[in-house]
């Protein structure tokens, strides 16, 4: 994925006619902010769906490298 | 894939979008493929119809933010070069893995339906066949779990600790399954932790507060100095694995960094919060945390950084769940009431009046009997099966939430369970909202 540019520039800034709405839009680069869960997984830490006691189960998951 | 201004992104119309703080969620309705973008990444997106080449894309906004052709054409090119990386739109989709026959894992013994205890949440009073699970079933069944693939298993009740011979019985299958034992900790003595401590068990005891004063109206009086006594006798003795459960309603809510801190205090390793369920029981009484409030108690638990572990437990939310992980597995985890009948999981134990609905069939059939097979099949489609679940953009991780809830609430597997508004606020906030000790996401 490419870097961000973090190039931004108002409407305002270009000559023509705007509207008063776009004149408060900036033009910012389109990216993806995300598309992997392992970020996500680091914030919820060892945070269950199901019943999930203690340390048992987390050191079975390490053993069978997954998710039960 | 290189992009240029003849290329064009597939129809964007069926995705779902949610914004939240100027980030868009994209995910397919079909399968569990997903990402976030901001804002003119979610512009460009939606001006995706399928047909629309990526030239036409450049100059509508072009039109709209009089930015120059060649510099938004490069940016549009790159991002849509990178959307179809993803993998968003491959055909071969990868869809949430479907249930394996599983081996057990964690099956749950409720050796008594005795308690010292009255807590007025208690979501097992009047759930639980009378009287203690004879010794020589209990040692019979954990055998059998253990020939069934079975790690662990966990004791519970009622409170295991009314019972005289539960070191006996935890002595019984010692070298067969190592075993966690579910308790408030109140009745623990000196020598049974010193006898705890030689055995291959783990011990969780429940607490609901940091103080006498939180502790009492949730689990009684002199509750809190006997659970803080049974903790530290443990610890003297050695015990291998101690940890801290709290149920979470409105009454405690404010007590999670106090109760972080005792565990620190304490030298527990794990403290696991879980917002009470509402009880099906009507004599008992519990003050559930709204949506709102679980997404502040998710906030609280997350912002503390320290020593100690400390967790959230909610159905249809968390790891397993956003890994794409069939979380519900009925028969997995089956659950062992004290008359020895057995459950396909605790949700199900804990229903009223389900011996028509709920399949009990023996351990070895939890596995894979037709009966319980049915019901892992009705219980993994319900996501698409409830109308308003088919429509959620969150349903690929949530899965329909869970169904034994659902069922218990509503008497049947097609319906939401309580939580759903609190699971939509949680994955809101973990995929568009960065600051994790922001309050954007709290109205």
């Amino acid at each position: 994925m490419s870097k961000d540019k973090n190039e931004t520039r108002t409407a305002g800034e270009i000559e023509g006619p705007l509207d008063s709405a776009r004149r408060t839009r900036k033009y910012v680069r389109p990216k993806i902010i995300s598309c992997s869960a392992e970020e996500l997984l680091s914030r919820v830490g060892s945070a269950r769906a199901c019943s999930g006691h203690g340390e048992l189960l987390e050191e079975w998951e390490r053993r069978e490298g997954g998710s039960p | 894939m290189r992009c240029d201004s003849s290329t064009w992104l597939p129809n964007c119309e069926q995705v779902s979008i949610v914004s939240r703080n100027g980030r868009h969620f994209i995910a397919r309705r079909d399968s569990a493929e997903w990402l976030t973008v901001n804002e003119l990444g979610a512009e460009v997106l939606k001006l995706s119809d399928g047909h629309r080449p990526l030239g036409n894309i450049v100059r509508t906004l072009c039109r709209t933010y009089g930015s120059s052709e060649d510099e938004v054409e490069q940016d549009v090119f790159s991002f849509a070069e990178d959307v179809l990386a993803t993998g968003l739109f491959n055909d071969a989709r990868i869809d949430i893995a479907e249930p394996p026959c599983p081996s057990m894992l964690r099956p749950q013994f409720y050796v008594t339906a005795k308690c010292n205890l009255s807590c007025p949440y208690c979501s097992v009073r009047g759930c639980l066949p009378e009287g203690d699970m004879p010794a020589d079933v209990f040692k019979n069944l954990v055998r059998r779990c253990a020939s069934l693939g079975a790690q662990y298993v966990e004791i519970t009740g009622g409170e295991p600790f009314v019972r005289d011979d539960l070191l006996s019985i935890l002595g019984s299958i010692n070298g067969v399954l190592p075993a966690q034992v579910l308790t408030n900790g109140t009745l623990i003595t000196r020598d049974q932790a010193r006898t705890l401590a030689q055995l291959d068990v783990a011990i969780q005891v429940s607490l609901d507060g940091a103080s006498k004063e939180v502790n009492r109206p949730l689990r009684g009086e002199g509750s809190f100095e006997a659970a803080l006594g049974g903790i530290r006798l443990l610890q003297d003795s050695g015990v291998r694995e101690i940890s801290i459960a709290v149920t979470i309603q409105r009454t405690n809510a404010d007590d999670v960094e106090n109760i972080i801190a005792l565990a620190e205090r304490e030298r527990v390793d794990l403290v696991t919060f879980r917002p009470v369920v509402p009880p099906s029981d009507p004599t008992s009484f519990a003050s559930p945390l709204d949506a709102n409030g679980i997404l502040k108690l998710s906030r609280r638990v997350y912002s503390y950084r320290g020593p100690v572990k400390a967790t959230l437990v909610l159905y249809g939310f968390g790891r397993d769940a956003l890994s794409g992980e069939r979380w519900c597995v009925p028969g997995r985890s089956p659950c062992i009431v004290p008359d020895g009948s057995v459950f396909p999981c605790q949700g199900f134990a804990e229903c009223f009046d389900v011996d028509k609905e709920i399949p009990r069939v023996s351990l070895e059939d939890q596995i894979s009997s037709e009966a319980i097979i049915g019901l892992r099949q009705s219980c993994s489609g319900r996501a698409e099966r409830i109308e308003e679940c088919s429509i959620c953009p969150w349903k690929h991780f949530c899965q329909g939430g869970c169904p034994a809830l659902a069922y218990r609430e509503h008497r049947t597997f097609t319906a939401k369970d309580s939580f759903c508004e609190a699971r939509k606020r949680l994955y809101e906030d973990l995929f568009l909202y960065e600051d994790e000790h922001g309050t954007g996401n709290l109205e």
